[in-house]
């Protein structure tokens, strides 16, 4: 995979930051779900509370009435069933929240000739309805209500009914005793309809899925959503747990099954200490933890946007801050693909980017400079070593390089080579005729290198063969020529030379040594030096003697001059090339014709000096006299 | 090549060692003039440990000798190995040149020369 600016800055910022968001998110959203569930779970805690509360109090609050009528009556002032019914129709009249109420005096209570009295008024549609209770097939003695607070001798809830004659609800009555000369007399009661007392505080709904039930203090469901349920089922078959801890008139909260319906549902409960009723709050979890939900979903969706943007934030920087380095990157190839033309424009984003593109247009800008001046001095470079080449042409072409050079002449071969090193150096030879029977011939070999070299050499041999003659003596014109040579120089230069006459007819040599290495004379049977009178390089002093050698060559000898390139040839080992080496091969091929002397002491030289090289000019002269030339010629 | 210089009163000792060739000739001319031109009159170059000299080199003694002449000065050259001294003597310079065996003999050449002057 390519690493790019964009794939590390989302490796490195992108995903870090995606994982520290997505825990604080997350971290954030279960927080908060948890708070607000525990809001929730404390909010139907107290619905549950308040709403028990609210139908204690209103049941507290009628309490009071059944105890004011015992004690309405046991002032005595009402002794007539109309008085008696009458005040049960005002209070039933002046008391809305009651459904009915009722006087039940004990047997032959109220009229010692009357068994039963017990007069009832309910609300009807159109006013008190009153009813007697006291009829043959209804014998209230026998009921709870009657009974209860009779045997307990305090009032007491009756345990919930279906009033199916009156009102057609469920009603639930309070029954309290009252007396007379501190006996028991009879009971006044008030009815109430359960559905008034949840109408009175809270509907039966909450919110959307919610609701409020009631049961009895059998358990029994006094309100409930599923009306087929009411007084039909209790709390203990719909959910046990729920019905033992609502039965035993606790307070709390479950997380359970809905009793109405097949789903989980949060559960608040709290008892209604009057009555024997027990309250229950119940949300539907879904519901319960809406508001959770839909709190964590927005955090989520925050955190999702958050990540997005800062994703597409380093996308941005990465693009921005990239776009420049690979116009820069581009740009730089085409640079080093020779476009020396091109220019950034420093308007990247960041500073860094900005300096790096300056950096880069200068280095363009000098490169490009540079390459002109490289481009120029090339060209100076190349034009002076054209110069110099066409020096060194010159000077080759100042040495006869044909041959046989004299191809009339019988007498004598000659072959000379002179292999230049790289650098233009000094050395030369050269032949002549002075006359027609004497030859001149010579080798030399200019200290130094380079042009001076060169032209001290060019000097030297115009001078040389000027000067040469067989009318004067051999070292004068030396003499002449070192006086002449030294006069032109103060550089130091100086020529060793190897100066010789050869009388072609005869064979007498004449020869001057002006610190030159020695020649070597091949003879038939043998190979020496030719020592001789030694003298001073030519030109490195004026006014010096010289003296000349005269030797007679035998028919068949051969002599063979050379610079000291040769000897001084080196290896790679820094070897010197020797004169003793050059002895042995001069002995190999000392007899062969000259040009494979000369070109075999070469090629020796050359195996000798492998891949090193050439450090200096390599000059070598081979001249046999063969004899005189045939008197017919 | 290397080149050590050492001064002994007024006389400048100069040891140049192992090639003088082509190559280091230039480096050596150039600082044996550049010591004539700072005054040097009196030099020795001391050749003990000369393995080799060519004709290139040979020019700077010579040149260097040339200079010191108008210039009432004197080089003389000493301890030259045997192979060394060959070459000498091959291009001749033994016979234009101030050629000792050893240093000490450098020096009293040169105090000889000196005194009278």
């Amino acid at each position: 995979m390519k690493v790019t600016l964009s794939t590390r800055l989302i490796t490195w910022v992108g995903i870090p930051a995606a994982l520290v968001l997505g825990f604080v998110v997350w971290n954030a959203s279960r927080r908060s779900f948890d708070r607000v569930a525990a809001q929730t779970e404390e909010l139907a805690r107290l619905m549950a509370r308040s709403s028990a509360a609210k139908i204690e109090t209103e049941l507290s609050r009628v309490q009071k009435i059944p105890e004011m009528i015992g004690r309405t009556l046991e002032t005595g002032q009402f002794d007539t069933p109309a008085k008696v019914e009458d005040f049960l129709r005002q209070v039933v009249e002046k008391n809305p929240e009651i459904y009915g109420s009722c006087v039940a005096f004990k047997p032959n209570g109220f009229d010692p000739n009357v068994n039963a009295y017990a007069p009832y008024f309910y609300r009807g549609p159109k006013g008190p309805v009153f009813q007697q209770l006291a009829k043959p097939d209804y014998n209230y003695f026998q009921w709870d209500w009657y009974r209860l607070p009779r045997d307990d001798g305090h009032s007491v809830w009756t345990e919930p009914y279906f009033d199916e004659g009156g009102g057609e609800a469920i009603m639930i009555t309070y029954s309290a005793p009252f007396r007379r000369d501190d006996l028991f007399w009879g009971i006044a009661t008030i009815d109430i309809a359960i559905s008034q007392l949840i109408r009175e505080g809270q509907s039966v709904h909450i919110g959307r899925g919610g609701y409020i039930f009631i049961v009895s203090k059998q358990g029994r469901f006094l309100t409930f959503p599923d009306e087929k349920k009411i007084m039909q089922a209790t709390i203990q078959d719909a959910n046990a747990e729920l019905g033992d801890r609502m039965r035993a008139e606790e307070s709390g909260f479950l997380r359970a099954r809905d009793p109405w319906q097949d789903r989980p549902a949060w559960i608040a409960y709290a008892p209604v200490h009057a009555g024997g009723l027990s309250l229950a709050v119940v949300y539907p979890e879904e519901e319960a933890l809406a508001g959770a939900r839909h709190l964590r979903n927005e955090l989520l969706t925050t955190g999702a946007v958050g990540l997005l943007g800062l994703l597409g934030a380093i996308f941005f920087v990465a693009r921005t801050s990239s776009r420049p380095i690979a116009e820069l990157a581009r740009a730089a190839q085409l640079v080093a693909d020779g476009d020396l033309e091109q220019r950034l424009s420093a308007t990247a984003p960041t500073e860094e980017v900005r300096n790096l593109m300056t950096a880069f247009n200068k280095m363009t800008r000098d490169l490009q400079m540079r390459m002109q001046e490289l481009r120029y001095t090339t060209t100076v470079k190349e034009r002076f070593e054209g110069e110099l080449n066409a020096a060194r042409s010159i000077q080759m072409s100042l040495v006869p390089k044909h041959f046989p050079a004299f191809p009339g002449r019988t007498e004598f071969d000659v072959h000379a080579l002179l292999r230049p090193a790289r650098e233009i150096g000094g050395d030369l030879y050269d032949f002549y005729f002075l006359d027609d029977e004497w030859l001149c011939f010579l080798i030399g070999d200019v200290s130094g290198k380079g042009v001076p070299a060169a032209l001290f050499m060019a000097v030297t041999k115009t001078l040389l063969k000027a000067s040469s003659s067989r009318r004067v003596p051999m070292a004068e014109m030396i003499a002449h020529v070192n006086d002449e040579l030294c006069e032109q120089t103060d550089s130091g230069m100086f020529v060793s030379l190897l100066y010789a006459h050869l009388n072609t007819r005869t064979g007498a040599l004449e020869f001057c040594n002006a610190g030159h290495p020695a020649p070597y004379l091949l003879g038939a049977n043998n190979t020496r030096q030719l020592t001789g009178a030694k003298n001073v390089a030519v030109g490195a002093m004026s006014a010096l003697d010289f003296q000349s050698t005269a030797v007679q060559l035998s028919p068949g000898d051969a002599l063979f001059f050379y610079t000291d390139g040769v000897t001084e040839a080196l290896d790679r080992s820094d070897h010197f090339y020797s004169c003793t080496r050059l002895e042995c091969v001069l002995h190999d091929v000392g007899n062969l014709p000259v040009e494979k002397i000369t070109r075999g002491v070469v090629r020796d030289v050359r195996t000798f000096c492998g891949e090193r090289e050439q450090s200096d000019d390599i000059s070598v002269m081979a001249l046999r006299w063969v004899g005189p030339a045939n008197s017919g010629d | 090549m290397q080149i050590k210089e050492s001064k002994q009163g007024n006389v400048l000792i100069l040891t140049v060692s192992e090639h003088l060739d082509s190559a280091t000739s230039t480096i050596f001319e150039s600082r044996l003039l550049g010591l004539i031109d700072r005054g040097e009159r009196k030099i020795v170059i001391e050749c003990g440990s000369l393995e080799y000299v060519n004709s290139a080199g040979l020019k700077v003694f010579l040149l260097a000798a040339k200079r010191l002449e108008p210039l009432g000065g004197k080089l003389v050259l000493c301890a030259l190995a045997p192979s060394v001294l060959m070459i000498f003597e091959m291009i001749g310079f033994t016979r234009i040149m101030k050629i000792v065996p050893s240093l000490d003999d450098a020096l009293k050449a040169l105090g000889d020369e000196a005194a009278p002057a």
